[in-house]
């Protein structure tokens, strides 16, 4: 077994050297914004991420090295093993980012990478600090450890596969070359993931080939008459990690300890991000639905800021 | 133990350029905190914001531009707009989502049950404005009256 290192250790210099890059280039074209307070709490939180994935890893990495006598193929680490892997990994990510979106439990941990009204390269950075509790990755990651991937390689693509979405949390880049838009995914359509504007809700949740949205149906350009709003929902008031990390499960904890009935405990728990009994809170498909409706009786409200929003000392 | 080391090193060299890169957001600028012009604009964000939300003309902003108090036609919920550094958030608080009111001559303060958004408080004109204001937020109290005993305020 070869000794992998770390890829992401490697690119840390290269995710500051480019964020101070798009922070003097936000500052000289105004393209972007950098709030320090949301700066730092992204940062923060990745530096967060990275010492639980230490602490809280380890959990993940015993039941794949516990499943791996379970493997159906013995696949090696051929060079074409890597390639497949990287493939099938994001594949695999696709499905996982798709369920974080739409199952609360999981998105109560994504929720956390969404949670700034800015988009820029610490925005990649702002990630939870409790995902391997989740099991997400136990849950998603199992299959190719058992179809025969060495656990390790699939740490190696997995961390390959982060790097590379780095650098698509960004508005200085423009849509890219066509067939590049085609198969990749790239800022413009990673823009529209998160985007809040009802008609981007819940899409584009490929990792690095956007490929996969076009196949499953989950595919949506960035259009240039609906400039994107950047958050959730509900955006939060607070720069405050703890409250960023925790403020989704708290939610959870609220619901499930006023539920009625074991189906409301299983909606509120499971159920898709805004689910309530009565359907009176607002879930992505609620949402888009009230905006179909809404616009047969007007035209799409722009997306830039309100007239009387002034940006004042 | 060399591993250790490295990681140590990785984790303590990320922290301190979490810190320079803040610094250097600090120094370069480029944003200033955003503020309402007139109630106007926060009911235009509350609208933007919360699909579906009419507003119905009923509206206030605190003199720091920084809150605005819309309720909506039909007075089903109170919208609420508050900057939070260069950007706003916004609320349609339903009955239940208000956990006390606190009136202190022109200062209204609303302690919400939201997690992230605990408090909201807004000096308003006069002490009547804030009184008219403290009773349209009550109708979205579960339990509680109106207090007069004033309480420093975090939030906006």
């Amino acid at each position: 077994m070869p000794d992998l290192p770390n890829p992401i250790y490697f690119a840390i210099p290269a995710f500051v050297l480019l964020i101070v890059a798009e922070m003097i280039h936000a500052r000289l074209t105004g393209k972007t914004q950098y709030e320090p307070r949301d700066t730092a709490a992204s940062l923060v939180m990745g530096l967060g991420n990275t010492v639980s994935g230490i602490l809280l890893g380890g959990i993940a990495l015993a039941w794949f090295a516990y499943i791996e006598q379970f493997a159906l193929l013995d696949i090696g680490w051929a060079w074409w093993a890597f390639a497949l892997a990287f493939v099938l990994d994001d594949f695999v990510y696709y499905w996982s980012h798709r369920f974080a979106h739409t199952v609360r439990w999981w998105w109560a941990d994504h929720v956390i990478h969404h949670s700034s009204q800015h988009y820029n390269l610490s925005t990649a950075l702002r990630q939870p600090w409790l995902s391997p509790l989740s099991l997400k990755f136990i849950i998603f990651g199992s299959w190719l450890v058992l179809a025969g991937f060495p656990p390790a390689m699939i740490a190696f693509v997995g961390a390959l596969n982060l790097i590379y979405q780095f650098w698509i949390h960004t508005e200085t880049v423009p849509k890219m070359w066509a067939p590049i838009e085609a198969v990749m995914n790239t800022p413009s359509h990673h823009r529209v993931h998160h985007a809040t504007n009802p008609r981007y809700l819940d899409r584009n949740f490929a990792g690095v080939f956007i490929v996969w949205d076009r196949m499953f149906g989950s595919f949506e350009p960035e259009r240039e008459d609906e400039p994107c709003r950047y958050g959730i929902v509900s955006n939060l008031a607070t720069f405050n990690p703890i409250k960023i990390c925790l403020h989704e499960w708290a939610g959870i904890i609220r619901d499930v300890s006023s539920a009625r009935s074991p189906r409301e405990v299983l909606g509120y728990w499971f159920g898709p991000p805004g689910w309530s009994p009565d359907g009176s809170r607002d879930s992505s498909k609620i949402l888009k639905q009230r905006w179909m409706d809404s616009r047969q009786a007007e035209p799409t409200p722009a997306a830039a800021p309100p007239p009387g929003v002034a940006q004042a000392e | 133990m060399n591993e250790i080391l490295t990681l140590i090193l990785v984790l303590g060299a990320s922290a301190i350029s979490v810190g320079l890169v803040v610094v250097l957001n600090i120094f370069l600028g480029g944003w200033t905190p955003a503020r309402f012009t007139h109630a106007g604009a926060g009911v235009a964000r509350i609208q933007e914001g919360v699909l579906g939300f009419k507003a119905s003309g009923d509206a206030v902003m605190g003199r720091s531009g920084r809150v605005v108090l819309a309720l909506e036609a039909g007075g089903t919920r109170l919208g609420v707009a508050a900057t939070l550094g260069d950007r706003t958030t916004v609320r349609a608080l339903r009955h239940g989502d208000v956990r006390g009111i606190r009136l202190d001559g022109a200062t209204l303060t609303i302690d919400l049950t939201d997690y992230t958004f605990a408090r909201v408080w807004l000096t308003l004109e006069d002490a009547d404005t804030a009184s008219v204001w403290a009773e349209h937020a009550r109708a979205f109290v579960k339990t509680a009256p109106v207090s007069a005993r004033p309480e420093s305020a975090s939030h906006a």
